[in-house]
């Protein structure tokens, strides 16, 4: 028996040809699928490895995948997989050779629960300090309070999703290894926006920081792959491509979002706003007459949006 | 930033209370009942109206000059002037006459238009050619908050030292409403045109002097053409002309003041005011300084729409508190705050677009960031603003506004480079 996605649910042995499937007792292989008839099909061996299956006149009848097309008799091989009522299905003789065992992967060491711990309190750890620097009146601490808290409890639900996205999909809840993945994604997005927010700022190039937004979205992206590893068994490239489809669609969205609140405000002024300490200010700036030269940008732009 | 209230816009509450007996000074009551008989009929009430409809979008006053000409304020038929397909005007005179009228003239800048009605028999009020002298009575009339014909005394104060154009400080109690009617003295000739009330002040109020609606008045007349429809055209050119009246007063070398270690460009012209504060609380362990210059003649141009100033702020945020970061993010907190217009419309306006950049000023490297937006009725006019922070010490740092609205770009951007140049910091 096969499931979906071409695993094996269940294997029975089959002694003699023909061979009956269905859901009655006196079956050879008794399925318990309402939606099996109780004598479904009949199978004879033809030749080593090759069967000829016959529908017993069943009310849902049989097909051959990837077919959709009903059949009242097929020859099939090892590899075709046969569909009856919701039920799928393979015939193999005894003679085939199945491969090899996989090898036991030691389990990584972030899945620990140790490893969690860490990340948390270096997460938290690095929130207090944010709330430091950026809080320097006690109207504003508490306002930081609340959004140190507003992040703990969105993170606490991030990865309890996960664990369950990852219980129901078959194994475990996997809850330490999604809260190191969370953690350990948080720290890396906001070192990221942070150094390329000073490196932006020190050397006074707007196109960093559309750099830093483009990385934070693979980045995004990537945490998100790494959970769907975690939760699922379906192959890389479609955890790959469901969660560059979740990092675009986040990201584009909000930026998307964002503009259109942007755009409410008719008065909005957008340039960047940000001012780090003199330390982090590499480049010597330009004079106030090269400045100015480079405000002709400014108004053929103003001037083509009043023509519109 | 307009510190002038508009007649026309404001609304007050009326109180209604008793008035106290007095003996009345029996020869001035007399003075003043035969003028008010006599110039009573050449004042108009005007009235803007939405479409067909005989609902009131606006009413002011007016009175009659002759030939069917009237002179009232141009913010009150400013809705007719820009969108004529929407409003039309109506004269209202005190014994029930009424009828359509056309406008003829504007100046926009001294806030007078020139409409034409047939007015019939009205009496044509005669223009005085030499100023009062401070001191001298004088009467205003007009029709407040939709009350009847008005009149009420005051005296004249000369003409006003802070705005950047002439307009005659008057002590009365001018209202809305009372916009465009006449201010006259006790032989009954016009000396003024009710103009606006200062918003803070008691009974302090302001008249367009009569010189420049006699100007108005000549050109009208010699104006063979037929006036056009719409008047943005006009009003465009006259904001014009006041950009570069403001860029001649503007120029020369920027007055600057000094700012502890920092240079800094300083009032402008007596046309500015200035103010300094200080943003000092507990617990806070930064304090704000701030010195503010702004001009207080704003030019009306519609509701939505008060242009052709100039204003700038300094502001020194000090700390010795905090470390180079948490005073960093200080700054990035203070840098958000504008003083931005108060008025933005899409109608008027587009977008601002922005660039900003590490600009090396004298002595001290900072963050600019300049914005402009573009007038959408009026050719060639735009509102700029431009933001300094300076990065040249962990715990001193100077921000910077200037903000120039309805000028032209090479105005904004003459002014922003000696804005610029005149910032210095001394080590």
């Amino acid at each position: 028996m096969v499931g979906r996605h071409g695993e094996v649910l269940a294997r029975h042995a089959v002694w003699r040809w023909p061979s009956r499937i269905g859901r009655s007792y006196d079956m050879d292989v008794i399925l318990d699928d309402a939606f099996v008839a109780a004598a479904h099909v009949e199978i004879r061996e033809t030749t080593e490895g090759r069967y000829a299956i016959e529908d017993l006149r069943s009310l849902n009848g049989m097909r051959v995948l990837p077919s959709s097309a009903k059949q009242s008799s097929a020859e099939i091989g090892p590899e075709d997989i046969v569909r009856i009522g919701h039920t799928q299905f393979r015939i193999r003789p005894r003679s085939y050779v199945v491969g090899g065992e996989r090898r036991i992967r030691q389990g990584a060491a972030y899945r620990g629960s140790l490893m969690f711990m860490i990340a948390v309190v270096i997460v938290l750890a690095m929130f207090v300090w944010d709330a430091f620097l950026t809080a320097s009146h006690r109207d504003e601490k508490a306002l930081t309070a609340l959004s140190v808290f507003t992040v703990v409890a969105a993170g606490a639900m991030w990865i309890a999703i996960w664990s369950l996205v990852s219980r129901t999909a078959g194994r475990r809840a996997n809850f330490s290894a999604h809260g190191f993945v969370a953690c350990a994604g948080v720290l890396a997005l906001q070192i990221w926006t942070t150094s390329m927010g000073y490196l932006a700022f020190g050397l006074d190039t707007g196109w960093l920081e559309t750099l830093s937004a483009a990385g934070a979205a693979a980045l995004f992206g990537y945490i998100v792959y790494r959970h769907l590893r975690l939760a699922s068994r379906a192959k890389r490239q479609a955890h790959a491509i469901v969660a560059a489809c979740i990092a675009i669609v986040t990201f584009g969205g909000g930026s998307l979002l964002v503009n259109l609140v942007g755009a409410m405000d008719p008065a909005a002024q957008s340039h960047s706003y940000s001012l780090k300490a003199p330390l982090f200010l590499v480049v010597r700036g330009i004079s106030p007459a090269e400045y100015i030269a480079r405000s002709r940008d400014l108004k053929h732009a103003v001037d083509g949006l009043a023509a519109r | 930033m307009s510190f002038r209230a508009r007649l026309l816009h404001l609304a007050v509450a009326l109180l209604c209370a008793p008035a106290l007996a007095q003996e009345p000074e029996p020869e001035l009551s007399l003075q003043t009942h035969a003028l008010f008989e006599r110039i009573r009929d050449s004042v108009a009430q005007i009235r803007v109206l939405l479409g067909t409809s005989d609902t009131h979008a606006a009413t002011g006053s007016g009175f009659a000059v002759g030939d069917g000409l009237i002179v009232t304020n141009y913010h009150v038929i400013a809705d007719k002037a820009l969108e004529p397909d929407v409003y039309r005007l109506e004269f209202v005179l005190p014994d029930g006459r009424r009828g359509p009228l056309q406008i003829v003239a504007l100046d926009v800048v001294n806030d007078l238009a020139v409409v034409k009605g047939d007015t019939g028999p009205a009496r044509a009020l005669a223009l005085r050619s030499r100023p009062l002298s401070k001191g001298d009575r004088g009467f205003s009339l007009g029709y407040p908050l939709g009350q009847g014909l008005t009149v009420v005394e005051g005296i004249y104060n000369g003409l006003s030292e802070e705005l950047y154009y002439e307009r005659i400080h008057f002590t009365g109690a001018i209202n809305s409403g009372m916009s465009g009617g006449p201010a006259v003295d006790s032989a009954g000739r016009v000396f003024g045109v009710n103009v606006a009330t200062h918003r803070r002040g008691q009974l302090v109020s302001f008249l367009v002097p009569a010189s420049y609606a006699q100007k108005l008045l000549e050109r009208a007349r010699s104006d063979e053409a037929p006036p056009p429809r719409n008047f943005s055209g006009a009003v465009g050119a006259q904001l014009r002309s006041h950009d570069r009246a403001l860029q001649k007063s503007l120029e020369g070398p920027l007055p600057t003041q000094q700012l502890g270690p920092l240079v800094v460009p300083a009032r402008m012209g007596a046309f500015m005011q200035c103010a300094a504060g200080t943003e000092r609380e507990r617990e806070r362990p930064y304090d704000v300084n701030s010195y503010f210059c702004y001009m207080r003649s704003a030019v009306y141009v519609d509701p939505k729409l008060q242009t052709g100033t100039v204003v700038f702020r300094h502001r020194v945020l000090r700390s010795q508190e905090l470390g180079p970061l948490r005073f960093a993010h200080v700054q990035e907190t203070k840098f958000r705050d504008s003083v931005s217009s108060d008025y933005t419309s899409r109608r008027h306006h587009t977008e601002f677009v922005c660039q900003d950049r590490i600009v090396a000023l004298d002595g001290v490297r900072a963050k600019v960031a300049q914005c402009l937006r573009r007038y959408k009725l009026f050719e060639g006019l735009y509102d700029m603003t431009l933001k300094v922070a300076t990065l040249g010490d962990s715990s001193l740092a100077l921000h910077s506004e200037l903000q120039m609205d309805g000028v032209s770009y090479e105005h904004a951007m003459r002014l922003s480079q000696r804005f610029l140049e005149a910032i210095r910091w001394n080590q």
